[in-house]
């Protein structure tokens, strides 16, 4: 069969990146423009500062990428890009620029969701077995989603509130950690012990996830002890807190890999970085002898790799997207 | 010399293909939402209304603005990406010079775009688009000093404005000689920081 070269865009929020991914699983060449130090001057993405640094860095970052493939845009077999969700601002940018090769070179356009790709960022390292769990967690998703076939995707299960790596952002600033703060708070929490008695939040019957109860006692916690005049210790607050985290996580999640008889958990999402959450899940799929996906650290915060991967299947799947694509803030997972 | 003209900067999009100061193909339609999905599609028809194709232009012209942010940035952001790909020389052109290409009776036009909070995007200049006073970001009243030689052009509506009536010929020949960009550097002329730049800025 004849190799399937995608080019992927991706620029739903503060990276520019671009990618070539050869059928779906070998990353050909990458480059990932992060806006992340500008931002942080801020304590978060600024969104119009953002799409106006896509708008200066796309054609850069394509090119880079060309060069890096020693490739030209005659080699590629499909445009991929990231049409939602994300920043409406930002997204636009990465369509527009794909809708514009695609006419230029007369290449097909294939739209992927956000979501797909950091599914698919896990078929780089290691081909997906079927039926798959995917479980998305990141800093707008904690997402169950049950995978009976390839690119298929049906949500059993979310966030009712706020998503994990948002209750991370927020205990990171209550802890006076600098943005983006949920990482250090993992690297934190390493070095406590699990003192204070946090709740479990939403242990029901439901894949569905709650973290907002559980960030509002971490935020009372803090308050009343500083009232009380008791110093935090922040080390243990942490530990208590990811604790909790990864057991509600590590729990739904092992009850759905039991009840959809699944070959392969594959975790998605700028958290999967999260050193308690790989910890946890690595161990339990062990004992039950489930096989588990999760991307290396370069593959879990956004780039364009994981959408020409998606893009790949979504290409062998017939989807494509007129020149007229629109990108899409808000957006579900099909 | 062939060249595509692309001025996305406000709700009012303009397509034009030119040979020399000839057109082509021109099309210009009031676009209140969407102007991102409807660029492609627009460019496709009007390289489907000459006998050439996209590869076959020297030139593109593109408005960088100042004028709507997302606007300027999907006019920019095809125009450079034709650009670099398929290595056309690019010129930026103001939104505000092409407002003043209206033909008035006056000396000068003191081209206007609302920018709220009693703020304009202006620029004055003459009947042979020479710069009066270049393009800022100003209280509106500041125009009154220009407004003796002048008239205000603006689709906004902005006391004592005509509408525009914009010449695209005029505006290519203008700057039909113009050094070329380098597309990966062409950037959109805001001509405002964003709010958290402005804020920022004041802190410090």
């Amino acid at each position: 069969m004849k190799d399937i070269y995608i080019l992927g865009i991706e620029s739903s929020c503060d990276e520019t990146s671009v990618s070539i991914v050869k059928n779906g699983c070998v990353d050909i060449a990458t480059v990932v423009l992060s806006q992340m130090d500008t931002h942080a001057e801020y304590g978060g993405v600024v969104p119009e500062i953002a799409s106006r640094m896509h708008v200066e860095n796309i054609t850069i970052v394509v090119e880079e990428c060309l060069t890096k493939a020693n490739m030209t845009m005659d080699d590629i077999t499909a445009i991929a890009v990231t049409y939602g969700p994300g920043l409406i601002g930002s997204l636009l940018i990465g369509v527009v620029a794909a809708s514009t090769l695609s006419y230029i070179y007369k290449k097909p356009l294939v739209p992927v969701h956000h979501i797909a790709g950091h599914i698919y960022a896990n078929n780089l390292e290691k081909e997906m077995q079927y039926p798959a769990l995917a479980l998305v967690v990141s800093g707008g998703h904690t997402d169950l989603i049950y995978m009976k076939e390839e690119y298929s995707f049906e949500k059993i299960g979310g966030t009712l509130d706020d998503a994990v790596g948002e209750a991370y952002d927020k205990v990171a600033r209550v802890a006076n950690l600098p943005y983006p703060g949920g990482p250090l708070v993992d690297k934190m929490s390493h070095t406590g012990e699990d003192t204070y008695n946090l709740p479990l939040p939403l242990d029901d019957d439901s894949y569905n996830f709650s973290f907002s109860g559980l960030k509002s006692a971490v935020i009372n916690l803090v308050h009343n002890e500083q009232q009380r005049g008791h110093e935090i210790n922040l080390a243990n607050l942490t530990c208590s807190f990811q604790n909790r985290v990864v057991e509600i996580l590590s729990k739904k999640t092992m009850r759905a890999l039991k009840e959809y008889k699944i070959k392969n958990l594959v975790v998605a999402g700028g958290v999967s970085a999260n050193s308690g959450i790989r910890a946890r899940l690595t161990e339990l799929c062990k004992e039950e002898d489930i096989n588990l996906s999760i991307p290396s650290l370069k593959y879990c915060t956004d780039n364009a790799t994981m959408i020409a991967a998606a893009g790949y299947f979504a290409y062998k799947l017939g989807r494509r997207a007129e020149y007229d694509l629109k990108a899409v803030a808000s957006v579900k997972l099909h | 010399m062939k060249s595509l003209f692309i001025n996305t900067s406000s709700f009012f999009m303009s397509i034009a293909i030119l040979e020399g100061n000839k057109i082509l193909y021109k099309k210009e339609e009031e676009m209140l939402v969407d102007m991102a999905s409807r660029i492609i599609p627009e460019i496709e028809i009007a390289f489907n209304n000459v006998d050439f194709e996209i590869n076959d232009i020297d030139k593109i012209f593109v408005v960088n603005g100042p004028g709507s942010f997302t606007g300027v940035r999907v006019g920019v952001t095809v125009a450079k990406m034709i650009a670099w790909t398929l290595k056309k020389e690019i010129v930026p052109l103001s939104s505000l010079e092409l407002l003043a290409t209206t033909a008035i009776d006056e000396s000068n036009v003191v081209a206007a775009i609302d920018a709220r909070r009693g703020y304009v995007f202006a620029g004055v200049y003459d009947n042979h688009l020479n710069i009066i006073m270049p393009d800022k970001y100003l209280p509106l009243n500041e125009l009154d000093d220009y407004l003796k030689d002048g008239k205000i052009v603006s689709y906004d509506n902005i006391d004592g404005a005509i509408n525009p009536n914009i010449d695209i010929v005029k505006i290519v020949e203008k700057h039909m000689n113009d050094t070329p960009v380098n597309p990966h550097a062409l950037k959109p002329n805001y001509l405002k920081l964003t709010e958290a730049e402005e804020k920022k800025r004041k802190l410090e």
